[in-house]
């Protein structure tokens, strides 16, 4: 038996998000978005959540459970070693209904930050040619799914909605690192603000939800060093 | 909805970032040796005629004085407007209390000075 | 669509937040920063009237020497320090390292913050003779 407790809200009913208990019987391997899928086939066909891929691939799924963001798809339920779990959208967004949250102010980040490869000089004959080392300098940056578990987990986003937030700051630093990108200055230019790299506290909460293991703290480190490098030589 | 954000370059915000980690640098040295000295190891008796004569007599201790408020001035008000900015997100309250927090700032660093010059050279 | 961030959303989440290590050593470093800030202008106050009335300097310092105003000493000297521990931790990381360890790494700080604290508490008590 497991209680799930999920934050719940209608906007055509135009009230306040509130709880609703569910009890359920948990069976061995089951994830919180099988529990999910349980609930909403058999319990309560109105509950609202996104998913799509089950395969911790796409990203839709991210939720809070008993306070930290992750994976609704790639978390069991005994994973949480609770008989209680808390179920909330995402911190930081508006609530569109129960456990789906309006992503347009993470996207409008993301897309702020120009996230697609920059050239200047003529397309060579076949592909630009990437090196292994250069590769491994961003392959925990490339591992990102968009989730939003990071950006939604940082406190500062939960005030101030105009930080663009550490995955698009990450996003960033995989185009600063991969060598094929031609647009670095203009890309650290874009970050060098009161919306940027500077308004990270490295408090950790972006690392610490991270459903990919990625090192997100230590990459918004490493392009604001790009940064404090460029600005001190006077080219950002 | 789509909403563009508008993203420009702003050295200022580079160098506020920059600076705090200069003076925390700073501080950490500067801090100890206030503290240990005032108040841990061999301190004088602290009244304004032992601080004076003490601080009369040591150029060295005068100077780190002197970059102590340089330093704590900067890094505490600058602190003070990075939690603001924190918490505030609008851009109006952010000017005004960064305006705010420059001339207190200013005000006090002017006001230390002079009082520790005045204890330097005899007040 | 019902708002789901803000202020008084912020200090409900930052609480239960607060058990994780990032999350506390952050808190810790504001509300030890903001208290020294505190502190400071008391401070120069004091300090201002060596200048404006050197006697009342002197009884405010005979005042702060009792026993209680050392203990708030010492209370001063370890918010420093956990402050300027902190910070070095920040630091740290801003230098690229142990990003990977800050859990490791807050509490190194806060051990060498012990010991400080604790070897000024020795100094103290031997100046004042307590021991
Ligand atoms: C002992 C040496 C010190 C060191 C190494 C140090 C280090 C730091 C660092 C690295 C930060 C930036 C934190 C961030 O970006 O998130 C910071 C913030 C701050 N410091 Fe210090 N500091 C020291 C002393 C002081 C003193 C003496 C004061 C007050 C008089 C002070 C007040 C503050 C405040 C108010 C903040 C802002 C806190 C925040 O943003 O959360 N610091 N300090
Ligand atoms: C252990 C406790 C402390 C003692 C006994 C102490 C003692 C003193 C004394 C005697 C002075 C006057 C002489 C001078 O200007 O150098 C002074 C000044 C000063 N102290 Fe401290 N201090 C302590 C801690 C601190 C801390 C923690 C800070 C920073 C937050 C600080 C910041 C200052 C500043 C900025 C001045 C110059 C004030 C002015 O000239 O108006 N002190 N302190
Ligand atoms: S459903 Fe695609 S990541 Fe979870």
């Amino acid at each position: 038996m497991v209680v799930l407790r999920i934050l719940r809200y209608d906007p055509a009913e135009d009230g306040r998000p509130a709880f609703r208990e569910y009890e359920i019987d948990a069976i061995p391997g089951m994830t919180i978005l099988d529990a999910l899928i349980h609930i909403k086939e058999n319990v309560d066909p109105s509950l609202t959540f996104r998913r799509s891929c089950r395969s911790a691939i796409c990203g839709s799924c991210a939720v809070t459970a008993n306070g930290k963001n992750l994976l609704a798809c790639n978390t069991q339920l005994s994973d949480l070693k609770k008989k209680r779990i808390v179920l909330e959208p995402l911190p930081g967004f508006p609530i569109l209904r129960d456990l789906a949250v309006d992503w347009g102010p993470f996207f409008d980040s993301y897309r702020a930050i120009k996230p697609y490869l920059i050239t200047k000089s003529p397309s060579p004959e076949k592909e630009r040619i990437q090196s292994q080392e250069i590769r491994k300098k961003y392959d925990d940056a490339a591992k990102c799914i968009m989730c939003s578990a990071c950006t939604s987990s940082c406190p500062v986003i939960w005030t101030d909605g105009s930080y663009l937030g550490p995955a698009a700051l990450t996003k960033v630093w995989r185009f600063v690192a991969d060598d094929r990108d031609e647009a670095t200055e203009e890309r650290l230019a874009l970050v060098n603000n009161e919306k940027g790299v500077w308004r990270c506290h490295t408090i950790f909460r972006c690392s610490d939800s991270c459903p990919k293991d990625i090192d997100t703290a230590g990459c918004l480190e490493f392009l604001r060093r790009m940064v404090v490098w460029y600005s001190l030589t006077g080219r950002v | 909805m789509r909403q563009n954000i508008e993203l420009k370059t702003s050295r200022r915000s580079f160098w506020l970032w920059f600076l705090q980690r200069v003076s925390s640098v700073g501080l950490i040295i500067v801090l100890l040796v206030h503290m240990l000295a005032w108040h841990y190891i061999n301190p004088p008796e602290l009244t304004h005629v032992e601080v004076s004569k003490r601080l009369g007599e040591s150029i060295f201790f005068a100077t780190v004085e002197a970059l102590l408020i340089g330093f704590v001035m900067f890094h505490a008000l600058n602190g003070v407007r990075n939690v603001v900015y924190d918490y505030f997100p609008k851009p109006g309250t952010r000017k005004i209390v960064s305006i705010l927090l420059l001339v207190v700032g200013i005000a006090l660093f002017v006001w230390g000075t002079f009082v520790l010059f005045r204890l330097v050279f005899g007040g | 669509m019902v708002k789901h961030s803000g202020i008084p959303y912020y200090t409900k989440r930052i609480a239960k937040a607060s058990l994780e290590t990032g999350t506390f050593a952050h808190l810790l470093h504001r509300i030890t920063g903001l208290l020294l800030v505190v502190y400071l202008f008391l401070h120069m106050g004091v300090i201002s009237f060596t200048y404006l009335n050197g006697q009342t300097f002197d009884d405010l310092m005979a005042t702060f020497s009792s026993p209680l105003f050392l203990v708030l000493d010492l209370v001063l000297f370890a918010g420093a320090m956990i402050h300027g521990m902190n910070g070095m931790r920040i630091m740290l990381f801003d230098m690229g390292l142990f990003t990977r360890r800050q859990k490791l790494i807050f509490w190194v700080m806060m051990a060498i913050a012990a010991i400080a604290v604790l070897a000024a508490a020795y100094l103290l008590g031997t100046l004042e003779g307590w021991w």
